[in-house]
């Protein structure tokens, strides 16, 4: 094995190749309102989201959201929401959500970048990013501080001093075109993506 | 004051194929004002650099060359044969290689036909009538030598015909040299979905800057019996002889 | 590996009914959807110049990004394996399911392990490899090869797909409607499903190394890679060692053509990250190894077709070639199709056997005017041309007509001889089939096979025209 790592890098060493200079990164045209770039971004691709005057009512949100898809009003709800009042809005709040399958989940989104509409998920987030993989429904709680300009951005503030193990970034829910070519929602992750901005 | 010369490279397939083509290109550069030479040449060697075979494209590089660099101006009534020359020469040859410094020369002199009438226009003439023309630039002028405009231009001010584009006009014909002797199958339906697409388009009339093209989709248009006539551009513009 | 030439596979590609329809749709819709995406950004152009000197400077760099990749992802926990060619990956991967108890292993699709061909290894070996990459398990239930780079089953119609879920999933009811293409999305849903969260091992590719953090970066629209890396208790990820970029400044870039190359999307639906393996605390497997493949990556560092390493798999190429959009991607008998395929199959595969690839096309153009990396794909296709034709491999008839061309070339006299019996041979047979020529002897006959010739109205130009003056 450290044969062929030698073996290799002998190899690349041998040829040369003149580098071009290097390349400034890339920054996208500033935006006044990233909420509304990220908003209309999400909608773009299949994705829906609205805001929210206060957290408090994000169990009324989800309710309106869910029903009027006609699905069943219950949700894994993530600990750090779990002492809002869910059933006043008349939602069934199942246990946070885990490694298994389950109908809709609701839980942070802890960064996100408004270039593309993208939320980013980390293994370093309570839930991990089970909520978007392994829900129908991810119904995403985004604060609007957390809204990065662009995915670098987002990461950047994301890692701090040490990368999680796991980042994903998410724009809008899953899809796929493999079955001739035809845009189908729900391929592996969520088939319903919504994302509610809070203060 | 004396006519500036311009040296005309025919290309073998309107040497061969279509000789009214070389006529009509040098009617339209002695219109333009030039004084027109045609020296004694061969074949540019792109059939050989295409196939593999620098050694010869080299070759036959030298003689045309040879023959073309004693001119301030080369036309080619082709962007194919022309972007051989004015594109690839110069890659030819290694950097130490005298023939490298004679080959960027010429290169830097050569002009596609359209080009050239670009450049140096020709005297106002009342237009003819010329119905509506499709107009399918060819990959090489299109890609290689960034001709887009210039045909249409061309054609605008010195006939009175419609030019019609044709959908994905992107697409290459098929013909690509040898390609459509070593690849039969797939050349054929390159151009039958060209030809589909020309007749989509509602045109009566084919125009292309290109003979390899032109002899490709005229001779498939031929064979479906479709009722459009096929014109090299120069023809077009010069008038029937 | 396929017993058929590239023309006799073109040919029955040609004929298949069903395919030319579908390829007709891949086509308008990908390169629409490039043609938009790249509309819709300020500076397409300059993004594409960017990405392009990335990838140039990585290569130029490649040794020592490696080393830093390496260190970094160590760091963070991974192990790095290197491996010379397709034979000791596949041991290496082979190795680490057997020392971890690996019975059952998922995969997002990878084109690095398809083209070592690890499914085939590790079934040998015991361990059952799931694709799941929609297009990919189809194409795995079916025994087939993928087809496009980016849309593996794109030559099946949904009911092509509905009998083989029929045929595959055992306790799928017979009265379950699965007609409709969200029906069979979800049926394969539910399957693939039960395989993530049973699976021992998830095996990756990577669409890039970053070095300055030990970072693979991948790219899917499904969510199945996020789901590979990250469900079952070790990961492993299979990569060329051309997909080295130096810093995520780097990566963002490539990021935003990649998608827009592929499918016309701003950004993919989603970008897994994946660095090092999970602490304690962390979700996802604590095991992760990453594989750094050459298989000739390091060769083709070497020659002339260096360039070809810039490539980033979006399958841009593909979808603006006329010759793929006209015999699919089977045709090209390799893991990789379309103008990428004809540049790289020739170096996995051997040049004599493939040497129809590089010369099945008319250098149109059109594929280096969409990579989004600017790769001369054109330049690199001559270059095999060349090699072809120093090692003799052209047939003997093409390489003695070349051979006289340049011959009678050299002399202007010679040339003018045979073009004026050529023009009198033409309107000869031209008279003889009564003013249009049908019928070309010899080679010509291909030409005609499809299209009528009209013979030369008189001798050739050269000799009117000297003859006038």
């Amino acid at each position: 094995m450290s044969d062929s790592r030698a073996a290799i890098l002998a190899r690349l060493r041998a040829a040369s190749h003149p580098a071009p200079a290097p390349v400034t990164p890339y920054r996208p045209p500033p935006s006044q309102d990233l909420t509304a770039g990220f908003m209309a971004r999400v909608t773009s691709v299949l994705g829906t989201a609205e805001r929210l005057p206060s957290q408090a009512e994000i169990p009324a949100a989800t309710a309106r959201y869910l029903t009027g898809l006609g699905l069943p009003p219950a949700a894994a709800i993530a600990a750090e929401f779990a002492g809002l009042d869910w059933s006043a809005a008349a939602i069934a709040a199942l246990p946070p959500p885990e490694k298994a399958s389950v109908s809709a989940a609701v839980a942070r989104a802890p960064a996100a970048s408004a270039e593309t509409g993208t939320l980013l998920l980390s293994s370093r987030d309570p839930h991990g990013p089970w909520p978007d993989l392994l829900a129908d429904t991810y119904i995403a709680i985004l604060s609007e501080a957390d809204i990065s300009a662009t995915f670098e951005d987002a990461v950047t503030r994301r890692a701090g001093n040490r990368l999680p193990r796991s980042l994903h970034a998410v724009t809008g829910p899953s899809r796929t075109g493999d079955i001739e070519q035809t845009l189908e929602l729900g391929a592996h992750g969520a088939v319903r993506l919504h994302v509610l901005i809070v203060p | 004051m004396p006519q500036p010369e311009a040296a005309l490279f025919v290309t073998c397939l309107a040497d061969l194929m279509r000789p009214e083509v070389g006529f009509a290109a040098a009617a339209l550069i002695a219109r333009a004002g030039f004084s027109v030479v045609v020296p004694p040449q061969g074949c540019c060697g792109q059939p050989n650099y295409n196939a593999g075979d620098k050694e010869g494209a080299r070759t036959l590089a030298r003689a045309a060359i040879a023959a073309l660099e004693r001119f301030e101006t080369v036309v080619v009534p082709s962007g194919s044969c022309g972007g051989m020359i004015a594109k690839h020469y110069p890659h030819l040859f290694d950097a130490d290689d005298p023939w490298r410094a004679r080959a960027e020369a010429v290169a830097g002199r050569t002009l596609e036909l359209t080009q050239f009438l670009a450049r140096h226009p020709l005297p106002d003439a009342p237009k003819r009538p010329a119905g509506r023309i499709a107009y399918h630039d060819s990959c090489s002028a299109r890609r290689e030598m960034g001709i887009l405009a210039e045909p249409r231009q061309l054609i605008a001010a010195h006939t009175a015909g419609e030019i019609v584009e044709i959908a994905d006009a992107e697409a290459c014909c098929g013909f690509g040299g040898l390609f459509c002797v070593k690849y039969p199958e797939i050349s054929a339906r390159m151009a039958s979905e060209k030809t589909a697409a020309i007749a989509a388009s509602g045109a009566d009339m084919l125009v292309a800057a290109d003979l390899g093209c032109l002899l490709n989709l005229g001779g498939t248009l031929q064979r479906e019996g479709a009722p459009i006539a096929v014109k090299h551009i120069a023809e077009l513009l010069a008038g029937e002889p | 590996m396929t017993a058929l030439d590239f023309k006799a596979r073109a040919h029955a590609a040609m004929n298949d009914a069903r395919l030319a329809p579908a390829l007709k749709r891949m086509k308008s819709h990908f390169q629409m959807g490039r043609a938009l995406a790249a509309q819709r950004f300020p500076d397409f152009e300059m993004l594409r110049d960017r990405a392009a000197a990335i990838r140039r400077r990585a290569i130029s760099a490649m040794p020592d990004l490696l080393e830093r990749f390496e260190a970094n992802a160590t760091a963070a926990g991974a192990s790095v394996h290197w491996a010379a060619d397709a034979a000791e990956a596949c041991a290496i991967a082979a190795r680490i399911c057997r020392d971890n108890g690996v019975k059952r292993a998922i995969k997002s699709k990878s084109m690095a392990t398809e083209e070592i061909h690890l499914n085939a290894h590790l079934k040998r070996e015991g361990v059952e490899p799931v694709e799941t990459d929609l297009g990919e398990y189809i194409i795995q239930l079916r025994g087939e090869r993928p087809s496009h780079i980016i849309a593996p089953a794109i030559h099946l119609s949904k009911e092509d797909v509905a009998e083989t879920f029929r045929a595959a999933h055992a306790d799928l009811a017979p009265d379950r409607d699965i007609s409709g293409r969200s029906e069979l999305v979800r049926e394969a849903r539910i399957k693939l499903r039960e395989a993530f969260l049973a699976a021992d091992a998830g095996i990756t590719g990577g669409n890039m190394l970053i070095a300055e953090t030990g970072t693979i970066l991948l790219v899917s629209n499904e969510g199945n890679i996020d789901l590979t890396a990250t469900a079952p208790r070790v990961h492993i990820a299979v990569v060329g060692i051309d997909k080295i970029v130096e810093s995520w400044d780097d990566a963002g870039i490539v990021l935003r053509v990649l998608a827009r190359s592929a499918t016309g999307q701003d950004m993919s639906s989603y970008v897994t990250c994946l660095t090092g393996a999970a602490a304690q605390d962390e979700d996802g497997p604590k095991q992760s190894h990453i594989i750094l493949l050459d298989n000739g990556r390091s060769a083709m560092r070497a020659s002339n077709k260096a360039e070809m390493l810039a490539c980033i798999r979006c399958g841009a190429c593909l979808n603006h070639c006329p010759i793929y959009a006209a015999t699919g991607g089977h045709a090209y008998g390799g893991t990789y199709s379309g103008p990428m395929g004809a540049v790289l199959t020739p170096l996995f595969d051997g040049l004599s056997e493939n040497a129809d690839l590089p010369s099945a096309s008319t250098f149109c153009g059109r594929c280096e005017a969409v990579c989004p990396v600017r790769i001369p794909l054109p330049m690199l296709l001559r270059h095999w041309r060349e090699d072809a034709f120093a090692a003799g491999i052209p047939p003997r008839g093409e390489r003695w007509g070349l051979g006289l061309w340049r011959w009678a070339g050299r002399a202007p006299w010679r040339y003018r001889l045979a073009t004026r019996m050529a023009s009198w041979g033409l309107r000869t047979l031209g008279w003889l089939q009564r003013g249009r020529i049908r019928r070309l002897p010899l080679a010509g006959g291909n030409f005609t096979a499809s299209r009528d010739l009209t013979p030369p109205a008189g001798g050739t130009f050269q000799s009117r025209w000297r003859g006038e003056r």
